[in-house]
């Protein structure tokens, strides 16, 4: 029996723009189909309208037909968390389907327990980070075993830890009977498990399934990542270097891909930590944690949900002080963060306006926001947002929008957490292009990330930060467990190809 | 909406009941007494024994009590909390002997009117009263936890022990988008080239609507949330957490028993007595923090 039958279903905000047209596919039991398309193409709109109680405002047509109970992952963490207690906000789904008393707290135990958070389990919810607070609510969600699961990017600020312990749960749900429907862009794990797949493109949203992914080369619009990655999962388990950089050349027609070398710039020190310790009143953070970044270095900072990678960056920018240690900023250098939820940085009703009114503020040229515009193509969609409130705009355009302010200011340090989660894959490679050619210029970046995909392809230094102190690795020799998949193996391995700006002739900036 | 039992759960993780349900090692939680060890019944007749002690007690018994309980207050580094009560305490003591001019023991006399000990005390009886109750109060808060309070309370008023819940969780919300909304404000450099005071007011403004908006936004996100999770189902289970254990038990009657000392006439048994009652809070707080 179908768990899920959409017919012909079209969904037009109250705005006007018609963003879902004539969709159609069903799910039987214990099915799982992935969603995959550009940020802002519908996937959000499409799982919330899957479920009546959250169903977006505006018109739709053709009929959604669900046969039995569905639960939803909201995609920003923050709105997935009700109470203060995170236990209770763990158990409220559950209490509320009426399952006995018993069941719950065994479940509960269970699920902490594969989760690894049984010590999040008194925690105040307030002060868990971002990750932890998306562990929680994906455990929440398997307390139960709903008839159709509905997920919008589960694994986006994930450690390899819980994406792991994710993928593990995953299977046995399905065996269940459970169908699921994910949105994500982190489509390498999850292509595996997955029997439908369904692309939004421009030119109409299709349904494929196993036997069309492989030949998948044969629809024009298929995005080329999922035939890089079909190969991958399904086909090819160990392939060479050589391998690695046709694929990687396979995947990015657009762009010229030329080696380089991946050697740190021998650049002065911009900034640097000594000895920095801090502590929030039940726990210890940073101990006598120091580093130091070069002009034009990319360093990305690696830990687990919850190591104080946010902290760092916080304390940095100065909204936190340290108990013990000094963080030295070379005279004439800015620094620019991003944070990881980037809707507090927008202060107006419409981007454009946001712009206008950051530049005003900051005494700098009205044009610079064209100038943007020409050079980097990840902006490329903003444009048509530009009259939009930045509250509408869906979780990978907001972060580009981020971005976009970032670089309007000059800043020549850029703090940025977890810039990626929600974007693209495109967007995701434009941004790497984007992040080499400013370090090209001089600027200097800290990302956090999650992505080992994004990070390989970007770094030039790894910082592992455990136990509250900081080990530095260079991308190639950096291989945490989670990261042993021949893809990540071959890229790190050498020279590997990174991905440069085709125009040869831009300027470097700053 | 009546069974539900959304604020039961809470502390669940350190009472007793876990100990004994899922059979963890929890030995060493069960060994030491502390605050959240004890059912939030338990303790709120624990406590309301020591108000009632406040209230029987005579000066001296007064004095004793109100050296405890700013101790406790200090080791909790809650000490500012008597600045509220003090003001209404210096007024009390002050006033009395101005207005209450009856008793035997005439200290002097100024303008006609005596001045008596009695007076005094009875000033210093009602100062000591004040603050004493303000801080056993406190002492309250301390103990329950605002969660355990949500439990007794969500007992008899369910939806609006959610509401406040939810309250608490969004003044939170609140306070740390506004810290966040500022703080990426100054960082982007908003502020540096406001020169007049009413360019600042006004890109204050700007950042004040902001994230009141963001605020507003969030509010919706919670109700939706709370409805995707099946908040508005009829059939709910209550979670009964909290369970009288013999460790609550032999600590009301341990209590107790003291507490009926309290009200023995002679001062070498009943100062000892409210002294030993109003020690408890602070071994209790003392064993909080080694755990």
């Amino acid at each position: 029996m179908n768990v899920i039958c959409v017919k012909d279903f079209s969904f037009t905000y109250p705005q006007g723009n018609t963003i879902i047209r004539s969709l159609s596919f069903d799910l039987e039991k214990g099915e799982m189909m992935l969603l995959c398309g550009k940020n802002g193409c519908g996937k959000s709109t499409l799982l919330r309208s899957l479920k009546k109680e959250v169903a977006p405002k505006g018109k739709r047509e053709g009929t959604i037909e669900i046969n039995g109970s569905s639960q939803i992952l909201f995609q920003d963490c923050d709105k997935n968390i009700i109470f203060r207690s995170a236990f209770e906000d763990l158990i409220f789904p559950a209490c509320n389907s009426g399952m006995p008393e018993e069941t719950i707290l065994q479940k509960a135990d269970e699920v902490l327990e594969l989760f690894g958070i049984s010590h999040l389990r008194d925690r105040d919810t307030a002060t868990l980070s971002g990750g932890e607070k998306q562990i929680l609510s994906l455990a929440s969600l398997f307390m139960l075993s709903p008839d159709l699961l509905l997920l919008d990017e589960p694994l986006a600020q994930l450690d390899e830890q819980a994406k792991a312990a994710f993928l593990q749960k995953l299977k046995p749900v399905q065996q269940a009977g459970t169908a699921i429907i994910i949105a994500e862009h982190n489509t390498d794990a999850l292509l595996e498990q997955a029997q439908k797949v369904l692309i939004f493109s421009e030119s109409g949203n299709e349904v494929f399934t196993k036997e069309d992914l492989a030949q998948a080369r044969a629809f024009p619009d298929f995005p080329d990542y999922i035939c890089l990655e079909q190969k991958l999962t399904l086909s090819v388990k160990d392939f060479t270097k050589q391998e690695a950089v046709e694929n990687l050349n396979a995947i990015k027609p657009r762009l010229t891909i030329t080696p380089i070398a991946r050697n740190l710039p021998e650049g002065n020190t911009v900034l640097s930590g000594e000895q920095l310790t801090f502590s929030y009143p039940q726990k210890q953070v940073l101990s006598s944690l120091s580093f130091s970044l070069k002009a034009g270095e990319i360093a990305f900072l690696n830990g687990a949900n919850g190591a104080g990678k946010t902290t760092l960056l916080e304390l940095l920018c100065g909204f936190h002080q340290a108990k013990t240690g000094q963080v030295r900023l070379s005279s004439g250098q800015h620094l620019g963060y991003l944070a990881q939820n980037p809707v507090y940085s927008f202060l107006q009703d419409s981007l454009q306006k946001d712009c206008s009114f950051l530049l005003r503020q900051n005494r700098l040229e009205q044009n610079k926001t064209e100038a943007l515009f020409a050079r980097y193509p990840l902006f490329e969609d903003l444009k048509a947002l530009l009259p939009k409130n930045p509250l509408d705009f869906s979780g990978g355009e907001l972060a580009k929008a981020a971005i976009f302010k970032l670089l309007l200011i000059d800043r020549t340090i850029l703090l940025l957490d977890e810039p990626e989660k929600h974007l693209d894959r495109d967007s995701m490679e434009e941004f790497s292009c984007l992040i080499k050619d400013l370090a090209a210029g001089g600027i200097s970046f800290i990302i956090v990330s999650h992505s080992p995909d994004f990070m390989y392809r970007t770094a030039h230094t790894v910082w592992q930060l455990e136990g509250g102190s900081i080990t530095t690795y260079r991308p190639q020799d950096y291989f945490p467990a989670q990261c042993q998949t021949s893809l990540y193996q071959a890229i790190a391995a050498t020279e590997l190809p990174l991905f440069a700006v085709q125009e040869a002739e831009v300027t470097p900036h700053g | 909406m009546k069974n539900n039992n959304y604020n039961k759960k809470s502390i669940y993780g350190c009472s007793f009941a876990e100990a004994n349900l899922t059979g963890k090692k929890h030995t060493k939680t069960m060994k030491k007494l502390h605050f959240t060890a004890l059912h939030p019944g338990a303790f709120l007749i624990y406590f309301t024994e020591l108000l009632i002690t406040c209230f029987y007690s005579e000066i001296a018994g007064l004095a004793v009590i109100f050296v405890f309980l700013f101790a406790f207050s200090l080791l909790q580094k809650k000490a500012r909390m008597i600045l509220w009560a003090l003001p209404l305490a210096l007024f009390m003591l002050v006033l009395n002997p101005i207005f209450y001019h009856g008793g035997q023991t005439v200290l002097f006399t100024l303008w006609d009117f005596n001045f008596t000990w009695e007076a005094i005390e009875n000033g210093i009886y009602s100062a000591l009263l004040i603050l004493c109750t303000m801080l056993a109060f406190s002492m309250l808060g301390t103990g329950l936890g605002e969660e355990r309070f949500l439990y007794i309370f969500g007992r008899f008023f369910p939806k609006t022990a959610l509401m406040v819940s939810m309250i608490f969780k969004h003044f939170d919300l609140l306070g740390k988008s506004y810290t966040q909304t500022k703080n990426m404000a100054k960082m982007n450099g908003i502020y540096d080239n406001d020169k007049s005071l009413w360019q600042k007011l006004k890109t204050n403004s700007v950042i004040f609507e902001a994230f009141t908006g963001a605020a507003l936004e969030g509010s919706i996100d919670t109700a939706l949330s709370l409805s995707a999770k099946g908040y508005y189902s009829k059939k709910k289970t209550r979670i009964t957490s909290y369970r009288f254990h013999v460790s609550d038990f032999v600590f009301i009657a341990v209590t107790t028993t003291i507490f009926v000392f309290v009200f023995f006439k002679p001062l070498y048994i009943c100062l000892p007595a409210t002294a030993v009652l109003f020690l408890i809070p602070i071994l209790l707080g003392r064993s909080e923090e080694r755990k």
